[in-house]
């Protein structure tokens, strides 16, 4: 039962972030489009917003997955080995995790793969998306082992 | 419906499978990019890791010497070759490739003289600016205008595309110079203040093909995205919409732009969806397929194919899907001084084909 619910929790975390970050991914687009004169409206923001939602499910998604595995499991490590309060060591993996995958990409491939990461600031909003993912997850499971 | 296309396009490709054959001159290119044709009947072939070879009589020649230092990585590498008008006597040619480190990089473009197997008098021409951190999107192309001067289109750098719309930079534009480098006094932003006066069109993503054509239009097109690949016809001055409009998706999935027009940017004669992925373009005027005099090629990679357009007055009127039954990806499309087309396959063992009428 308590791994069901680990396993619920997770995709929940996931989902949140996957939401989160893509929202923001959005509107940093449509900034830039505004940036070349177009002006945009609440329903086409409205509709873009979602289209890309649901668009970038098969690789932002998968993405986050991934990335939030690979650095929980990091975040249980480091805290059997230097102790200190589960849901910190979450929240800073939930964190980090998002910005170094694409960095990552970027190292491995030679280019961002989500616009909004490339730049400080777009990386720092998906920074934040990825903490409130963790947050959801420690919400969920206050008592788990991960 | 879709049947019928289909059986359409079967019936197309069947036809046109009769009326050529397609003879392999050299193979062992490495990643063949460009060809031209020489007065003594010599061909030069650029690669992308950075050798220029010469095939001559059917085989390939050691790599030409004293070529720049070129930067070979992902899409990065030597790119185009263009003989100047006047190369029989000058022997002049014009090269465009990837300059630079991983960290920083740029299109370069450089003229030299061709003398027996190595360059000589070797010139910068012109780079592209700022420089940027990525093997990717380069551009490349060169073509000549009438009045001699330079056209060069540089790609957006994949993760500068915002830039292709601001005109303090050369990524994503097509550049306009003189063959000395220097800048052409009507190019049309010359006297715009914060513009870089090299600018002659702009709003491209990676711009693969370019082709003054005999009537003196200016063809261009492009990759987009996950679709969107557009055929262009440019004009000075004007932009060509990306990254603010296009008919293609970014790689992740999101919008690039929701926007497929916008006031102020021209659309594209024609787009693709899903990519084709153009790279090679020539129009015909040879004499051994006279069935496709005025049409223009556009080689494929994706598709694995070469488009044959059929023009009317500047517009589309069909599209012929040719040379699948190779399976390869066709980087480049040429008409050769013999009426035949000529294809470089692109691949690690690529091949130059000739493509002539059949007996």
């Amino acid at each position: 039962m308590q791994k069901l619910k680990t396993i619920l929790a997770f995709f929940a975390a996931v989902s949140v972030a996957h939401l989160l970050t893509s929202i923001a991914g959005t509107q940093f687009v449509l900034a830039d489009i505004q940036g070349y004169g177009l002006t945009i409206s609440l329903p086409d923001r409205l509709a873009a917003t979602a289209h890309d939602i649901y668009g970038l499910i098969p690789v932002l998604l998968l993405l986050v997955a991934a990335a939030y595995l690979v650095a929980f499991l990091m975040a249980a490590l480091g805290r059997r080995l230097f102790g200190g309060q589960r849901q910190y060591w979450l929240r800073v993996a939930g964190f980090t995790s998002l910005p170094v995958a694409m960095v990552l990409i970027k190292w491995v491939m030679g280019i961002t793969p989500f616009a909004a990461a490339g730049t400080s600031a777009g990386l720092l909003l998906i920074a934040f998306s990825g903490l409130v993912g963790a947050w959801v997850f420690t919400l969920l499971t206050p008592t788990g082992e991960a | 419906m879709l049947i019928r296309i289909a059986w359409l396009l079967f019936l197309c490709n069947a036809a046109s499978a009769a009326d050529y054959k397609i003879e392999t001159v050299v193979q062992g290119l490495s990643n063949p990019w460009a060809i031209v044709f020489l007065p003594d009947g010599d061909l030069l072939v650029t690669e992308r890791s950075g050798q220029l070879r010469r095939v001559s009589g059917g085989n390939l020649q050691a790599p030409i010497k004293n070529l720049p230092e070129v930067y070979a990585a992902g899409q990065a590498g030597l790119f185009d070759i263009l003989l100047d008008r006047k190369f029989a006597s000058n022997g002049r040619l014009y090269l465009s490739f990837a300059a630079g480190t991983a960290d920083a990089n740029a299109l370069r473009v450089i003229s030299a003289r061709l003398v027996k197997d190595q360059l000589v008098d070797i010139t910068e021409l012109f780079t592209a600016s700022p420089y940027k951190d990525t093997p990717h999107h380069f551009g490349g192309r060169l073509a000549l205008l009438p009045d001699q001067s330079l056209l060069i289109t540089v790609g957006d750098g994949f993760d500068y595309r915002k830039q292709a719309q601001l005109l303090d930079n050369h990524l994503g534009k097509v550049i306009r110079i003189h063959t000395d480098g220097t800048v052409p006094v009507d190019n049309p932003f010359v006297d715009r203040s914060g513009v870089l006066p090299e600018i002659w069109t702009y709003g491209y993503r990676n711009p693969q093909g370019l082709l003054v054509s005999a009537d003196g239009t200016v063809w261009l097109h492009e990759h987009g995205p996950k679709g969107g690949d557009e055929l262009n016809r440019i004009e000075p001055g004007l932009n060509y919409g990306w990254p603010a409009i296009t008919h293609g998706m970014d790689y992740s999935g999101a919008y690039v732009s929701p926007y497929t027009e916008a006031e102020g940017m021209q659309q594209p004669v024609v787009y693709w969806v899903p990519s084709i992925a153009p790279a090679g373009f020539c129009e015909y005027r040879g004499a051994a397929f006279p069935q496709w005099q005025g049409n223009l090629f556009i080689a494929a990679l994706a598709e694995k194919s070469v488009r044959r357009l059929v023009m009317k007055q500047a517009e589309v009127v069909t599209q012929e899907v040719l040379f699948t039954e190779l399976g390869e990806r066709i980087r480049e499309v040429r008409a050769g001084p013999d009426g035949y087309l000529y294809l470089l396959t692109d691949s690690a063992d690529g091949q130059l084909l000739r493509v002539s009428p059949a007996e």
